[in-house]
């Protein structure tokens, strides 16, 4: 009796893992983006700082990363917010963005302070955001 | 006269990229297509690395196998989990020369770039035809070249040998900017 339920408590666990991870593979990751409500905030500054030692459990959850615009460019027909700390020399965060942000993009200004939302896909020179949303754009430089 | 000339020196000079440099490109592209009768497969990475020695034209190329972005994320799936395990094998690195590279020739010159691609853990030496732009000392790079998936130990299961053909194409395109370590 007593093995027949450890056996039906096993089962269980593994398929609602095994549906969490299918539901999580199929979701439209821009969605999960705009979605997620709850996750990490990270300022730019420690991201880069802390690159694969502290921050790769992180790589494929969404992440929220606060910092200041410092480029906007629309290369390979996509629109990226390049976003910068305040002593992070040469490295920074390449946000590669959701389409529906094309008009909050348009407003922006370098050296803006700005919190993205995306998913972080690792460590390059740069730290790789990607399926991005601005979370809160502000006024102030 | 003479400061006409010093003045002409000065815009000459200017014009000629200092090859002691590094040139970068942060949010380079490569692509893969895959094209079976089944179906047809893209996928884009639009933020490879990739940096450029000026003194002895040596390249290094980088790039996060999870950032390829495709059309279905099924295909994402699969490609991450189970072919590439990117979990694993997290980057693809290329590391090669170009040969006979000159950093000052203006315009459009045709070079063969030959160095080891690595990836999912399998170093496979490539020789790739590559078309070198130079606009006052603004490099692009663009190719185009084959590989084959059995060369990099990807296996694909039988049930879905006709969805992946086994030979994948690869575009990629690199627009540099001067290197400040």
């Amino acid at each position: 009796m007593k093995r027949k339920t450890l056996f039906i408590g096993v089962a269980v666990v593994f398929s609602l893992l095994t549906t969490t991870t299918l539901i999580k593979c199929q979701l439209d990751p821009d969605q999960r983006v705009s979605d997620a409500s709850t996750v990490n905030s990270i300022l730019v500054d420690e991201l880069i700082t802390d690159e694969s030692d502290n921050s790769s459990h992180l790589i494929g959850d969404v992440i929220a990363i606060s910092g200041f615009v410092e480029e906007v460019n629309y290369l390979n027909n996509r629109t990226t917010i390049i976003v910068k700390g305040n002593s992070t020399g040469k490295k920074s965060v390449i946000c590669d963005m959701q389409k529906s942000q094309r008009a909050l993009i348009d407003s922006l200004k370098v050296g803006q302070a700005i919190t993205v939302k995306g998913i972080l896909k690792g460590f390059l020179h740069d730290v790789i955001l990607l399926n991005c949303i601005i979370s809160y754009p502000t006024n102030h430089d | 006269m003479i400061k006409q000339f010093f003045a002409l020196l000065l815009i000459a000079t200017s014009m000629i990229p200092d090859t002691n440099e590094k040139i970068i490109a942060r949010q380079g592209r490569v692509s893969f297509f895959s094209y079976t009768t089944v179906e047809n497969i893209q996928a884009d990475n639009n933020q490879v690395l990739s940096i450029i020695d000026m003194e002895d034209g040596s390249i290094a190329v980088s790039m996060l196998m999870n950032a390829f972005v495709f059309e279905k994320a099924l295909m994402k799936g699969h490609f991450n989990e189970s072919y590439v395990e990117s979990d694993l094998y997290p980057k693809g690195v290329f590391e090669g020369k170009i040969i006979d590279f000159d950093p000052n020739q203006q315009g459009e010159q045709i070079k063969m770039i030959e160095g080891i691609f690595t990836m999912h853990g399998v170093p496979n030496e490539l020789s790739i035809k590559t078309k070198i732009e130079n606009n006052n000392g603004k490099y692009v790079l663009t190719g185009t070249f084959e590989t084959l998936v059995a060369d990099y130990d990807i296996k694909i299961p039988a049930l879905l040998s006709e969805n992946i053909s086994d030979r994948i194409e690869v575009n990629f395109r690199f627009e540099f900017q001067p290197y400040e370590n």
